[in-house]
C-alpha cells in the first residue's frame, strides 16, 4: 500500500508538504508515521471528521486519509457514511483485511460470517458488510477497490482518486499474513472489473451486488457538487488561524 | 529554527509556529518551557506525523525508554511551567470562612455567600477553575486567615473533596456539603450550613 502511495504522489509530482495523511487506529493506521508528508495519526474511527476539518480550513491541500475496515466501517462507520454524502474533497483509502489486526484477530464488519476463530468459534453468523455498494448509497462520486499485492494497479487507481473533485473511496484489499494467512491466496484471486467506470447509479449498483469481492477497478465515477469550502485561510501563522475559528 | 514568542502566562495561549530554516525540523524538541513550535502543513521541510504512540524528539514513533521518560518530562514540563495566571481561580470576598467549589455549584455558593454577607458573616468564595496542575502554593496564600473551609460539590461520592485533599493542605475544621444530583444544590442549602457554622 506504501509502495502505491508513494508511486502515486511521485506520478501527480506533489510536494510532500503538501499532502496530509490522516488517519484513525490499527496497523493500516500506522501509514502516516512511514512517509514524509505530514501526518495525524488519530483515534479509532475518527480519521475523517479530522480530516474534514483540515481540507475545510485549507483546501490548498491534498488530504488523504488511511483507514482499515474496524477503523472505517465499526467504530467509524458513521463518520464513513456521512463522509460519502458531504463529498468533502478527500481521498480514502480503506485498507481491509477482514479482520482487527491489530488487537490480534478479532472479526470485522467485512469478515464473512462463517470465519472460524479461536474469538469467534464457528464465525460470527453475521452477513458482511458490502462496503462500496454501501458507499454507492450513501452518494460517494468515486468508488474503486485495488489491492496491495498490485501496487501500480493501486498507484492507478489513487491517481484517479486525488485528482476526483469531491469524496474518493479506494477500497485496498490488504491480506493481514498474521491472522489471515488464507488471504495470501487473493494475489491468485483477484482480478480486473475489466470495464470503464459507469456514472450510472444502477449500472453501478448491478456491477457491485454482482461482484465477487474480489475483482479491482474503478465501480463508478460521477462528477458531483463537492462540498463548498468557505474558509479564506491563506496564513502560515498558527494564531491567525486560530483567531479565524474563534467562535 | 522558529521565531520564539514572549512566554505568555495570565491565561494567554502560547503558539509557537516553526519557522523552517533548515530541512530538519524536530516538532517534539525538548525546551526549557516544554513548548516546542509547530510547523503547519505546506511548510516544506517541516513535515512531521502527530503520533498518539510514544515518539522521539521527531515524531517518529519508538519504543525506547529514555525518549518515554524525555516526552514525559516534556509535556508535564509544559504543563507545570506554564504561568496560569489569576484566572486559575475565581476569588470573591474575604473572612474566616471560605467556601470551596467549582463548576456548576459556583453560582448557588455566589448567591449564598452574598445572603450571608446581607446577615453579617463575612465569607470568601474560592471557585477552582484550574484543576490540574494542582496550585498548593497558590491556595495556600488565598487560605491565609482563613479558619473554616465549606466544601461544596455536586457528587455523591465527594470526589471534589477527595481530590483537595490529595493536592492541598487545608484547614482543619472542614465540612462538605455534597450531594448527587439531578437535584441541584441551592443557596438556600450553602446558606444554611453557613449560618449553622459561625
Ligand atoms: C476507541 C477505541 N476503541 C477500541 C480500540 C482498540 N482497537 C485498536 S485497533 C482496533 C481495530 C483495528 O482494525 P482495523 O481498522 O481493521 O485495522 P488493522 O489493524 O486490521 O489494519 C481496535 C478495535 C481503540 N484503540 N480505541
Amino acid at each position: 500500500m506504501q509502495a502505491a502511495l508513494f508511486r502515486a504522489l511521485a506520478h501527480l509530482d506533489l510536494p510532500p508538504e503538501h499532502v496530509t495523511i490522516i488517519s484513525g487506529i490499527g496497523c493500516s493506521s500506522r501509514l502516516p508515521a512511514y512517509t514524509e508528508c505530514y501526518g495525524f495519526h488519530g483515534i479509532h474511527g475518527r480519521a475523517l471528521p479530522l480530516a474534514t476539518g483540515l481540507k475545510l480550513a485549507r483546501p490548498e491541500l491534498t488530504v488523504i486519509v488511511a483507514s482499515g475496515d474496524g477503523d472505517a466501517f465499526s467504530i467509524g462507520g458513521n463518520h464513513f457514511l456521512h463522509a460519502c454524502r458531504r463529498n468533502v474533497d478527500l481521498t480514502c483509502i480503506i485498507m481491509d483485511n477482514e479482520v482487527y489486526g491489530m488487537t490480534k484477530g478479532q472479526p470485522s464488519p467485512t469478515t464473512a460470517s462463517d470465519w472460524d476463530s479461536k474469538l469467534a468459534p464457528s464465525g460470527t453468523h453475521v452477513r458482511p458488510l458490502q462496503p462500496l455498494a454501501v458507499a454507492l448509497a450513501a452518494g460517494a462520486g468515486f468508488i474503486a477497490r485495488g489491492f496491495s499485492g498490485d501496487p501500480n494497479g493501486t498507484a492507478r487507481l489513487l491517481v484517479e482518486a486525488i485528482r476526483h473533485p469531491g469524496f474518493a473511496l479506494v477500497h485496498v484489499l490488504s491480506p493481514c499474513v498474521t491472522y489471515r494467512p488464507e488471504e495470501k491466496l487473493w494475489k491468485q484471486q483477484v482480478h480486473s472489473i475489466e470495464m470503464e467506470p459507469t456514472a450510472e447509479l444502477a449500472e453501478a449498483a448491478r456491477r457491485l451486488f454482482t461482484d465477487d469481492g474480489l475483482s479491482t477497478g474503478i465501480f463508478y465515477r460521477a462528477t458531483l457538487p463537492p462540498y463548498p469550502v468557505t474558509s479564506q485561510t491563506r496564513s502560515d501563522d498558527l494564531s491567525v488561524i486560530e483567531a479565524e475559528f474563534v467562535l | 529554527m522558529c521565531d520564539r514568542l514572549p512566554i505568555a502566562g495570565d491565561g494567554e495561549s502560547l503558539r509557537l509556529t516553526a519557522k523552517i530554516v533548515t530541512n530538519y525540523y524536530d516538532r517534539y524538541a525538548v525546551t526549557a518551557d516544554g513548548v516546542s513550535p509547530m510547523s503547519l502543513p505546506g511548510t516544506p521541510g517541516g513535515q512531521y506525523t502527530a503520533d498518539g504512540l510514544e515518539h522521539n524528539v521527531r515524531g517518529v514513533p519508538s519504543s525506547r525508554a529514555t525518549d518515554h521518560q524525555s516526552q514525559l518530562d516534556k509535556r508535564r514540563d509544559k504543563l507545570l511551567r506554564y504561568d496560569y495566571g489569576p484566572i486559575w481561580a475565581e476569588v470573591e470576598g474575604d473572612g474566616e470562612a471560605a467556601v470551596l467549589t467549582w463548576g456548576s455549584t459556583a453560582a448557588p455558593v455566589r448567591e449564598a455567600a452574598a445572603l450571608a454577607r446581607a446577615q453579617g458573616l463575612a465569607v470568601k468564595v474560592l471557585v477552582l477553575r484550574l484543576l490540574l496542575p494542582a496550585q498548593p502554593a497558590r491556595l495556600a496564600r488565598l487560605l491565609e486567615g482563613v479558619r473554616r473551609v465549606l466544601v461544596v460539590e455536586q457528587s455523591h461520592s465527594q470526589q471534589f473533596y477527595s481530590y483537595l485533599k490529595a493536592h492541598y493542605t487545608l484547614p482543619a475544621a472542614v465540612r462538605v456539603l455534597a450531594r448527587p444530583g439531578p437535584l441541584s444544590i441551592r443557596p438556600a442549602a450553602v446558606l444554611a450550613q453557613l449560618l449553622q457554622w459561625r
